[in-house]
C-alpha cells in the first residue's frame, strides 16, 4: 500500500466514470441493461409477479431455485420486488461481466496506461478502475431497484414500511453480490488487451467452472461443493433468501472473493509489461 | 560529468528467447539533452520503455532521480511521450489533457488553463473540443506531445517526437524542445538523426541490444576536423590519392555505393587553410560536388558505427 494516494484514486475513479458514460462500452451496457429491465418492468406493472405468491407459483420457484428461497421471497413479501430481486441476481453475471470487462483491458491494448503511469502508480490505477466499475454497476442497480420499488408500491398489497425496508436490503444485496463478479473481471481484464477478450475470458472461466462443478456433482458432491466456491456466485443461495442471518454470512464471504480475485489480478498487473 | 539524473546498472531485458537488451550501464547527467539512437532492433524502444517503467527489467536496475521509475516519490517529476500509445477515443483532447493535469495535482481551473497552455505550445488550441478520432495522425501526435509538457517536469522522455509531423510542425516542436532543454533533462529517441543532431548534446548509440557508445554529439560531428562532400557521382575508389600531397589530410572516408558521399578529415590546428587546399585538390581532379558541409553528418557517422 506504500505510495497509495487516495486523492489520486478518487480522481482516477471520477475520470473512469466520466469516460464510461461516454464510451461505447459504457453506453452499450447501459442501453442493454435499460432495455432488458424496461421490458421486464412493463410485464410487472400489470401485476404479473403476484402469481408467484400463489402455491403454484411458489412451487415453480421452489423447483427452479430452492423451496426455502421461494418461501422466503414470496410469502409475506411484496412479490413484484421479490421477482425483481430474483431476476436481478440471476442475470447479474451477464450484465456485470459485460459492464466490468474493461477495467484495464482496452487501456493495456491501446497503451493509454502509458500516459497515466508517469502520474500515478499501478495500484492507484487498478483500485480506481475497480471502484469505477463498482460505482457504475451500483448506480445501474440502484436505479432499477428504485423503479421496481415504485412499481411494487403501486401493484402489491404489502405494507409500505416493510416494502421500503426490503427495498433497501435488495439494493444493498445486489451491490454486495456484484462485488465478486467485478473483482473477477479486474483479474480477467489485466491478462488481455481488449474489453471483448476480457469479457470472453470472464464468461469462459465462469462457464468452465460451472461445468466442472456440474460434472463433479454426479460422483463427488463434496468436491463439487468445494470447487463451486471458486465461482463469484458462491454467495447466491444466502443472498437470495433475503434474511438477515444468511445475508450476514454472504456479506462476510464477499470480501474473501474480492480480495482473492483482486490480489491475483494485482499481482499480474503489477508485474506485466504495459 | 555532473550528478546523474538517470542511471542504469547491468540492465537486461529478454522477451522469451530474444535478448533485447544486454548489460546496459548508463549515466545521464542532469540538464543534458540526450539522443537515443540505433538501427531497427537495436533495443531503443526497449531501453526507453524500461526507463519509463513500462517494462520490468529481466536483470539489473534503472534509477531515475535516485528512485525506481515506478516510485511514488517521482510522480509528476518526469513526463513521457510514448510512441505508440493512443488517446481515449470519445473524449475531447482538451478534457483528456485536463484529466492528466488533474492527476499531476492541478485543481479544475488550473488544469483547464494548463491544458490550454500546452495545446497552444503545439499549435493545436483550435482542436481543444475535438475528439482524437477527428484529428489527423500528426495532430494526435501533437496532443501526445502536449501532454508531456504539462506541469513542470524535471525529466522529459520523448519517443520519436517528430515522426509523422509536417516540416512546419516539426520546427515548432523542435523549438519548444529547445526552449525546454535550457532547464530540463530531455531524452529523445528518433530515427531522424537531423533532429538528434539539432537538439541533443549527448548521444547514446545502441547496437544489437548492447551499448555501443555514449558520447557528445560534437565528438561525432566535429566541425573543425572534417569536410563532408555530396558529389555528383560516386568518387573513384582511389580518390584518396588526390590528397596524397596534402599532409594536413588525415583520412578520407567514402560513403556506400550510390550515396555519392566523401568525408575528408584533416588536422584541426590548420583548418582554415586545409579547407581551401582540399577544395582546390578536388577541382584539380575534376571531381564536382553538389554540397559541402563542415564536419560529418551525424546520420553518416552513426550509420558507419552501427553498420
Amino acid at each position: 500500500m506504500k505510495g497509495l494516494r487516495l486523492s489520486t484514486v478518487w480522481t482516477l475513479t471520477r475520470h473512469d466514470l466520466y469516460y464510461a458514460m461516454r464510451s461505447a462500452r459504457g453506453l452499450l451496457f447501459l442501453v442493454f441493461f435499460a432495455v432488458f429491465w424496461l421490458w421486464l418492468f412493463s410485464k410487472m406493472v400489470g401485476g404479473a409477479a403476484q402469481w408467484l405468491s400463489n402455491p403454484d407459483g411458489n412451487m415453480l420457484i421452489g423447483w427452479l431455485f430452492d423451496p426455502q428461497i421461494a418461501r422466503s421471497l414470496f410469502i409475506n413479501r411484496a412479490p413484484t420486488l421479490s421477482a425483481f430481486f430474483l431476476l436481478a441476481v440471476s442475470t447479474m453475471p451477464v450484465f456485470v461481466l459485460f459492464a466490468a470487462s474493461d477495467q484495464t483491458a482496452n487501456d493495456i491494448g491501446s497503451k493509454y496506461l502509458r500516459f497515466l503511469t508517469p502520474r500515478c502508480n499501478r495500484l492507484e490505477i487498478y483500485l480506481a478502475r475497480f471502484i469505477g466499475a463498482v460505482l457504475l454497476v451500483a448506480m445501474a442497480y440502484v436505479a432499477v431497484t428504485l423503479v421496481a420499488t415504485l412499481i411494487s408500491l403501486f401493484v402489491d398489497q404489502s405494507g409500505k414500511g416493510s416494502l421500503l425496508i426490503d427495498a433497501v436490503l435488495v439494493m444493498v444485496s445486489l451491490i454486495v453480490y456484484s462485488l465478486p463478479f467485478i473483482a473477477l473481471m479486474s483479474l480477467c481484464s489485466v491478462v488481455v488487451g481488449s474489453a471483448g477478450l476480457s469479457a470472453l475470458v470472464g464468461i469462459s472461466v465462469y462457464v468452465v467452472v460451472l461445468l466442472v462443478v456440474a460434472i463433479l456433482g454426479y460422483r463427488m458432491a463434496g468436491a463439487a461443493e468445494v470447487v463451486g466456491y471458486l465461482l463469484p456466485n458462491a454467495t447466491k443461495p444466502w443472498i437470495l433468501q433475503l434474511q438477515w442471518s444468511t445475508w450476514i454470512q454472504a456479506v462476510l464471504m464477499v470480501p474473501l472473493f474480492v480480495l482473492g480475485y483482486g490480489y491475483i489480478g494485482w499481482r499480474i498487473f503489477s508485474k506485466r509489461d504495459i | 560529468m555532473s550528478q546523474p539524473i538517470i542511471s542504469t546498472r547491468h540492465l537486461s531485458k529478454t522477451f522469451g528467447q530474444t535478448q533485447a537488451l544486454i548489460g546496459i550501464d548508463l549515466s545521464i547527467a542532469k540538464g543534458t539533452t540526450t539522443g537515443l539512437v540505433g538501427p531497427n532492433g537495436a533495443g531503443k524502444t526497449t531501453l526507453f520503455s524500461l526507463l519509463c517503467g513500462y517494462l520490468k527489467p529481466s536483470q539489473g536496475e534503472v534509477e531515475m532521480m535516485g528512485h525506481a521509475p515506478n516510485s511514488p516519490a517521482i510522480r509528476g517529476r518526469f513526463s513521457i511521450l510514448p510512441q505508440d500509445a493512443s488517446l481515449l477515443k470519445n473524449l475531447s483532447v482538451g478534457k483528456q489533457l485536463m484529466m492528466l493535469a488533474e492527476l499531476q495535482g492541478f485543481d479544475n481551473q488550473q488544469a483547464t488553463a494548463e491544458s490550454k497552455r500546452v495545446l497552444k505550445a503545439v499549435n493545436l488550441i483550435e482542436s481543444y473540443n475535438q475528439t482524437p478520432e477527428r484529428l489527423s495522425h500528426g495532430m494526435q501526435k501533437r496532443v501526445a506531445i502536449a501532454q508531456a509538457f504539462i506541469g513542470d517536469p524535471e525529466v522529459i522522455l520523448l519517443d520519436e517526437p517528430t515522426a509523422g509531423l509536417d516540416p512546419n510542425t516539426t520546427d515548432a516542436i523542435k523549438s519548444v524542445i529547445r526552449q525546454l532543454s535550457k532547464s530540463k533533462t530531455i531524452i529523445i529517441t528518433s530515427h531522424n538523426l537531423e533532429v538528434i543532431e539539432d537538439l541533443c548534446e549527448q548521444i547514446i548509440i545502441l547496437k544489437k541490444g548492447r551499448l555501443h557508445s555514449h558520447q557528445a554529439v560534437s565528438e561525432l560531428t566535429d566541425r573543425t576536423r572534417a569536410l563532408t562532400f555530396r558529389l555528383e557521382s560516386d568518387p573513384p575508389a582511389d580518390v584518396a590519392n588526390i590528397f596524397s600531397q596534402l599532409a594536413v589530410v588525415t583520412e578520407v572516408k567514402l560513403g556506400q555505393p550510390g550515396q555519392h558521399r566523401m568525408v575528408v578529415k584533416y588536422e584541426a590546428e590548420q583548418h582554415a587553410m586545409a579547407e581551401i587546399e582540399i577544395i582546390k585538390c578536388l577541382a584539380e581532379a575534376n571531381i564536382a560536388y553538389r554540397e559541402m558541409i563542415r564536419g560529418e553528418r551525424l546520420q553518416d557517422t552513426v550509420a558507419d558505427q552501427t553498420r
